[in-house]
C-alpha cells in the first residue's frame, strides 16, 4: 500500500534526516492495512525501541546514556519469553515525542557496553512486547546470526538446526509463557520444510515476524 | 531472425513469468523528471567536495539547469529548495552554488532572476518572521530567523557580480541602521539583537568580493559602508563574571567579546588590495562566464521590521522559537579556547578569533553543527572537509602530529600551522561548554564528538587528548558546571573508545592528594571512573585500563565503611549486636542475617512485599511491626530507636525486593506506598526525620551505587513519601567532614535533577512566581556550608581567601592537606553557588532583592559576600 508522506521524495533538506522510519519500519507498514496509522504513531510517539544490546546491559546503563536525551519515563527490558532474562533490546519511554526523536537522532549507532545499538522510532509499547518472539524464547536476529557473539548468548541456533539437516527437536515441551491462547494450532509451516526450500533467503532484520506459536 | 520465432520468444517469456512469479514487486517507475530531480540533487548538495571533478561539476550541472529550468513546475521547486537547503545548512558551499548560479545566469537570464528573486523573497519572509515570533514553530535544526538573514545575505552577496551593486549594498545599509538604532535604545546595556545584527552583517562583506575582485565601485561603496558603520555604532562591552568559564582572576586566557573583534577583521581583510582575502578565499575567476550581465535586480525593495517593532524581541528572551543560533545573542558573546599557543609552542594550531578567517571559521562550524543537527553523521563528515574549500595552503596537513608541526615551523616559520581538527573540535567544545545554557541536548554534542574521531582516530584521538589535559590542568578553576559537563563528555568518550587514557600522567596528582576530599582534581578521577563503571557492564575492562595507583578509585562506596557502621550502629543497640566491616559491604538486606534477633520477621517482612497486590493487607504488616514490641524480652531492646528503626527496615525491605532494576523498584514502591505510610503515620516519629531516615536506608542499601540509590529516593519523592527538602538536606549533610553534595556526581546531579523537575512542575502550571522556594533552600544550605568552612580556617571577616599555589613538584605534607581541603570545600561551594545562580536565574531574579537584603547577616565573611552579592546582581542581566 502506499504510505502518503512517507513515500514522496522531500527537497527540503541537504541531507537525509536520521529520526525518519527505518526500513524495516517502512516495510512493515506496507504489508499491512493500518501500517499508515501505524508509522505516523510511531513518529509522535515518545517511545523508542533499542537493539543490539548485549544481553549483560543493565537498566540503570540504559538510563545513564539514554537520560542525556531527556526524562526517561520508563524502560521496559526486552526478555527472553521462556527464560525472563535480558535478550538483546529494550523500549525506552521518554516523557515527551521530542526527547524519542532526539535519541534516535544523537544516539543510534552509538556504543553502549561495547556494542553498536540500533534505535528505531515505536508507535508505543503494548503489554507482550517485551518477550523475544524467536523460536528459542530471545530474538530472531539472534537466530539467524551465524557468527558467534559472547555478549549476545555465544552462537544462536545449533548450525544444524539452520540448514536443515535434521529435523529440530522439539524443545519446548513445557513453555512457560504462553503468548498465543490458540496453543493447539499445528505449526502452519513446519521450520524444516523453510530452510529446504532453495529459495530460502534468511532475512536479517531484528523485528523479523515470526509465526512460531510455542506448543 | 523471424518474427515468428520473436514471437515464441515472447510467449515463453509470458509463461516463464506465469509459473514463477517475481520475488519482488516490479520497480515502480517514475516520472521522467522526478528521476532527473533524483540523479542531480544529490549532485548539488555534494558539490565541491571533490576537488577533481569541481570543475566539471558545475560545467554540467549549469548546462542541464539551463536546459531544463522552467519546462516542469516539479523540477524547479526541486531545485529552488535544494539550492535553499544547502545555502542554509552547509555554508561553506556557498560559494560553489553561487558560481553555478551565475553560470546558469549567463546563458538562462530567466533562471537567473528566478533564483535570486526565490532567495530575495525568502529573505524577505524570514525578515517578517523576526516580529512573528510567537506564531512560529521552530524545528531544533533551526538556527534562528537572524542567523539565517546572515547566510541569505551572504549568498546574494557571493551573487554580486551578477546584481545591481545599489540592490545588494543596501540591504547592507538598512541592515547596518537597524543595528545602529537598536543599539542606541539604550545608552550603556548591550542590545543582544543590535549586536547579532552588526556582527553577521560586517562578517558578510567580504563574501561581496569574493567573485567579484575587481569591481572599484563595489569597493568604494564598502569603504563608505564600512567607515559609516564605524563612527555610528558604539561598541558596548559587557563583563559577566557569572559566565566565565572560569573561576579566578588566574584564568588561562582572557576574555574578549565577538562584536569587539569583527570590525577589525573585516577591515584588514579588505586592506592591501584584499591580500588576506586572496590567501583564504578561491580563486575562481576563471570559472566564471565571460560574458556577464550584471544588471540583475530584486523585485522590491526589502522591507525590515521597525525597530520600535522589533524592541520586545531585541533580547531573544522567549525560551523558544528563538533558534539555536541567535539565541546564543542572549547573552554577551564570548570568545572560547581549548588549545592556547603556548601548550604547543610559539605557534597557534587554530586561526585566532582576532582574524577574519578566525572568525568566519567558528561561524561556519556552528552553523553547520547546528543547522544539520539531524544527521551528525554528516555533520561529523562536513566539517572535517572544510579546508577542500579554502585556499589549500591556508591549513596544515590534515591530522599532522604536533611534533612534526614544531619541525615544520623550525624550517619554515611562514608555512601554515593551523589545523583544522582542532578548529573543529575547539569550535564544538565551545558549544558544549557554552554559558549560561547549550543549544541542543548534550547528547548530541559528545555523540557528535565521537562520530568525528571514529571516522578518522589516528588524526583526532590526539587533539582530544590535548583537550582532555588543557582540562584537566585547570580543573582547579574551572566552572562546577562545566566540571560536570567535562566529565560527561570524557566519560562517553571513553566508553567508545575502550576506556583507554593515559592515566600515568595523573599519577603524581594522585599520589599527593588521593588523602583529600575536595582537592577538584581527585574528585574529578573518582567521578570519572565511577561514571564508566556505570556504562559498562564489565568492571574488569575499566579495572584493566587503570594503573595501579588508581585501583583505589574502583570502589565506589558513597560512605566509608566507617559511616556506614555508625549509620546501623545508631540503629540497633551496639552493645548486643556488633556491625562488622563485612556486614556493611555486603550489598544486601543486614538485618536479615541470623545474628539479628529480629531476623525471622524480617524474612516475614520481606514475604508480606512478595505478595501479589491483592491478597496484601496491610493489617498483617502492622501485625509484624508489633512483633518487635512483643515477648518476654522485646526485641525492641535490641533496638536503640524503635521508631526510627520500623522507617529505615521497611525502607531497605522495600528496596531490597526491588533491587534486580529500577523498575522492580519502582514497582514496589508504587505498590506499597500506601501500606508504608499506613504504617509510619501510626510512629511517633517526626516528618523530617523520618524522610531523612528513608533517604539514609536506601543510600546505606544502595551504597556502591549511589546512583541507583538516588533514583530510588526519587521514587520516594514521586509517590510523596519523601521532600525535596529533605533531598537536599541530605545532599549536603556533612558527615564527618565530607560534603557530598559538593563532590559526589550523583549527589550533584540529585540536587540539580531535584530543582530543574520542580521547575517543570511549575512551569506545568504555568506560574513562574511561584516555586522558588527549593532554590532559597539550595542557596542558604551552601550558604552555611561556606561560612562553616571561613570558621574552620580561622580567616577574619575581612581576611581574603587565597589558594596556594601547586605545581607538579610541590610536597604537601599532611597537615598542609588538611588545610588545602578547607580551602578547595571552600572554592567548590562558593563555585556551586555561581552555577546554581546562573543556572536558575529566571528563579533568583525574584529571589534577587531578598537575597541581597539579606546577605549582610547570612554571610559575614566580606569578600565571599561581596562576590555574592555581584553574582546576584547579574543575574538580572542573564
Amino acid at each position: 500500500m502506499s504510505l502518503a508522506e512517507f513515500d514522496e521524495l522531500k527537497w527540503d533538506h541537504s541531507v537525509k534526516r536520521l529520526d525518519t522510519p527505518s526500513h524495516y519500519l517502512l516495510r512493515k507498514a506496507k504489508k499491512n492495512p493500518n501500517g499508515l496509522e501505524e508509522l505516523r504513531k510511531s513518529v509522535d510517539s515518545a517511545t523508542i525501541y533499542v537493539g543490539n544490546l548485549s544481553f549483560y546491559t543493565s537498566e540503570e546503563q540504559i538510563y545513564e546514556l539514554f537520560g542525556k536525551c531527556g526524562t526517561i519515563k520508563r524502560i521496559i527490558m526486552g526478555l527472553d519469553r521462556f527464560k525472563f532474562t535480558p535478550c538483546g533490546f529494550c523500549f525506552v519511554i521518554y516523557e515527551t515525542p521530542q526527547e524519542a526523536r532526539n535519541a534516535i537522532k544523537y544516539l543510534g549507532g552509538t556504543k553502549l557496553d561495547d556494542k553498536v545499538i540500533t534505535i528505531d522510532m515505536d508507535p508505543g509499547f503494548e503489554d507482550g512486547r517485551q518477550f523475544g518472539r524467536g523460536k528459542s524464547g530471545g530474538q530472531v536476529s539472534d537466530e539467524m546470526r551465524f557468527e558467534f557473539d559472547a555478549s549476545r548468548g555465544g552462537f544462536g541456533v545449533p548450525l544444524e538446526e539452520r540448514i536443515g539437516m535434521v529435523e529440530p527437536p522439539q524443545r519446548f515441551q513445557r513453555p512457560q509463557f504462553q503468548r498465543n491462547n490458540n496453543r493447539n494450532r499445528p505449526i502452519s509451516r513446519p521450520a524444516a520444510s523453510r530452510f529446504n526450500n532453495q529459495n530460502f533467503q534468511p532475512e536479517m532484520n531484528d523485528q523479523e515476524e515470526d509465526n512460531y506459536i510455542p506448543q | 531472425m523471424s518474427g515468428r520465432k520473436r514471437r515464441n520468444d515472447f510467449d515463453d517469456d509470458d509463461y516463464y513469468q506465469q509459473e514463477y512469479r517475481p520475488r519482488f514487486q516490479k520497480k515502480q517507475r517514475v516520472p521522467p523528471v522526478v528521476q532527473l530531480c533524483k540523479e542531480m540533487m544529490p549532485d548539488i548538495t555534494t558539490i565541491g567536495e571533490s576537488k577533481k571533478a569541481f570543475e566539471d561539476d558545475i560545467k554540467f550541472l549549469g548546462e542541464a539547469i539551463i536546459n531544463e529550468f522552467g519546462h516542469e513546475e516539479y523540477f524547479n521547486n526541486a531545485l529552488l529548495s535544494t539550492l535553499k537547503a544547502v545555502v542554509l545548512e552547509q555554508p561553506h558551499k556557498q560559494p560553489a552554488i553561487a558560481l553555478l548560479t551565475i553560470t546558469v545566469n549567463a546563458q538562462n537570464e530567466v533562471a537567473g532572476k528566478t533564483i535570486i528573486n526565490y532567495f530575495f523573497e525568502e529573505l524577505q519572509s524570514t525578515c517578517n518572521n523576526t516580529v512573528k515570533v510567537n506564531e512560529l514553530n521552530l524545528e531544533s535544526n533551526e538556527t534562528g530567523p537572524w542567523n539565517k538573514i546572515k547566510l541569505l545575505l551572504r549568498f546574494l552577496s557571493l551573487l554580486s557580480p551578477i546584481l545591481l551593486n545599489d540592490d545588494i549594498i543596501n540591504i547592507y545599509s538598512q541592515l547596518f541602521n537597524l543595528a545602529v538604532e537598536l543599539n542606541n535604545l539604550d545608552a550603556e546595556k548591550r542590545n543582544p539583537l543590535a549586536e547579532a545584527i552588526y556582527t553577521n552583517t560586517l562578517a558578510d562583506i567580504p563574501y561581496l568580493f569574493y567573485l567579484s575582485r575587481s569591481d572599484s565601485d563595489l569597493q568604494s561603496r564598502v569603504d563608505q559602508l564600512v567607515s559609516n558603520i564605524e563612527s555610528s555604532f558604539k561598541i558596548k562591552t559587557t563583563d559577566l563574571s557569572l559566565l566565565r568559564e572560569y573561576n579566578s582572576a588566574t584564568a588561562p586566557y582572557e576574555i574578549v567579546e565577538l562584536p569587539q573583534v569583527v570590525l577589525p577583521n573585516v577591515k584588514k581583510m579588505l586592506a592591501n588590495n584584499m591580500e588576506q582575502l586572496e590567501q583564504l578565499f578561491m580563486n575562481w575567476t576563471h570559472l566564471l562566464p565571460e560574458s556577464q550581465n550584471g544588471d540583475q535586480g530584486f523585485n522590491d525593495a526589502l522591507q525590515l521590521p521597525s525597530c520600535e517593532d522589533l524592541k520586545p524581541y531585541s533580547f531573544f528572551n522567549s525560551t523558544k522559537n528563538v533558534g539555536s543560533v541567535d539565541g546564543m545573542w542572549r547573552t554577551p558573546y564570548y570568545v572560547f579556547h581549548v588549545y592556547l599557543p603556548q601548550s604547543t609552542g610559539d605557534f597557534e594550531t587554530v586561526v585566532p578569533a582576532t582574524t577574519y578567517a578566525g572568525e568566519l571559521f567558528r561561524d561556519i562550524f556552528i552553523d553547520v553543527v547546528e543547522g544539520l543537527e539531524f544527521n551528525r553523521r554528516e555533520v561529523a563528515k562536513q566539517v572535517m572537509m572544510l579546508d577542500l574549500f579554502f585556499q589549500e595552503k591556508f591549513f596544515a596537513e590534515q591530522g599532522v602530529s604536533i611534533a612534526d608541526l614544531i619541525e615544520t615551523y623550525e624550517q619554515d616559520p611562514l608555512a601554515s600551522t593551523f589545523k583544522i581538527e582542532d578548529i573543529v573540535i575547539e569550535t564544538i567544545l565551545s558549544l558544549v561548554f557554552k554559558l549560561p545554557s547549550v543549544s541542543q541536548p548534550f547528547a548530541y554534542f559528545y555523540t557528535l564528538l565521537v562520530d568525528i574521531c571514529q571516522n578518522s582516530p589516528k588524526a583526532i584521538a590526539p587533539v582530544f587528548g590535548r583537550a582532555f589535559r588543557f582540562f584537566y590542568n585547570n580543573v582547579d578553576n574551572l566552572d562546577f558546571e562545566l566540571k560536570l559537563r567535562f566529565l560527561d563528555w570524557f566519560s562517553i568518550q571513553m566508553s567508545n573508545f575502550n576506556f583507554s587514557w593515559k592515566w600515568n600522567e595523573w599519577e603524581n596528582d594522585s599520589k599527593r592528594f588521593s588523602a583529600s576530599n575536595y582537592s577538584p582534581k581527585i574528585s574529578f578521577m573518582k567521578n570519572l571512573v565511577r561514571k564508566e563503571l556505570r556504562l559498562t557492564s564489565t568492571p574488569s575492562e575499566v579495572d584493566a585500563s587503570l594503573p595501579e595507583e588508581f585501583k583505589q578509585y574502583m570502589d565506589t562506596s558513597y560512605f566509608s565503611s566507617d559511616i556506614l557502621i555508625s549509620i546501623y550502629e545508631s540503629l540497633v543497640a551496639a552493645d548486643k549486636i556488633s556491625i562488622t566491616e563485612e556486614d556493611v559491604k555486603s550489598n544486601d538486606l543486614i538485618f536479615k542475617q541470623d545474628k539479628f534477633p529480629f531476623a525471622s520477621i524480617v524474612s516475614e517482612i520481606l514475604d508480606y512485599i512478595h505478595k501479589p497486590n491483592d491478597t496484601r493487607d496491610v493489617a498483617e504488616l502492622e501485625l509484624l511491626v508489633v512483633k518487635f514490641k512483643e515477648g518476654d524480652e522485646p526485641l525492641s531492646n535490641n533496638i536503640t530507636n524503635l521508631n526510627k528503626f520500623i522507617v529505615f527496615l521497611l525502607t531497605q525491605c522495600v528496596v531490597h525486593c526491588g533491587s534486580r532494576s529500577l523498575s522492580h523498584a519502582n514497582k514496589y514502591i508504587n505498590d506499597l506506598h500506601e501500606d508504608l505510610k499506613t504504617i509510619w503515620d501510626k510512629l511517633e516519629i517526626p516528618q523530617d526525620v523520618r524522610e531523612s531516615t528513608i533517604i539514609e536506608a536506601v543510600l546505606s542499601y544502595w551504597n556502591i551505587n549511589s546512583q541507583n540509590g538516588y533514583l530510588i529516593v526519587d521514587a520516594f519523592k514521586f509517590v510523596g513519601l519523601v521532600s525535596t527538602r529533605s533531598i537536599y538536606n541530605f545532599c549536603f549533610f556533612d558527615w564527618s567532614g565530607k560534603v557530598f553534595g559538593l563532590t559526589d556526581v550523583t549527589s550533584i546531579d540529585t540536587v540539580f535533577r531535584t530543582l530543574s523537575t520542580q521547575l517543570k512542575m511549575v512551569k506545568a502550571e504555568e506560574s513562574i512566581e511561584t516555586g522558588v522556594e527549593d532554590f532559597e533552600i539550595v542557596f542558604e544550605k551552601i550558604c552555611v556550608i561556606i561560612n562553616d568552612t571561613i570558621t574552620a580556617l580561622g580567616f577574619s571577616t575581612d581576611q581574603v581567601v587565597e589558594i596556594p599555589e601547586i605545581t607538579e613538584t610541590t610536597e604537601v605534607s599532611v597537615e598542609e592537606l588538611q588545610r588545602l581541603d578547607l580551602l578547595w570545600k571552600y572554592t567548590t561551594a562558593v563555585s556551586f553557588t555561581k552555577s546554581l545562580l546562573r543556572k536558575y536565574s529566571v528563579q533568583f531574579k525574584q529571589l534577587a532583592e531578598k537575597l541581597s537584603s539579606g546577605m549582610e547577616t547570612a554571610i559575614p565573611h566580606v569578600p565571599t559576600r561581596n562576590v555574592l552579592l555581584k553574582w546576584v546582581k547579574e543575574v538580572e542581566e542573564l
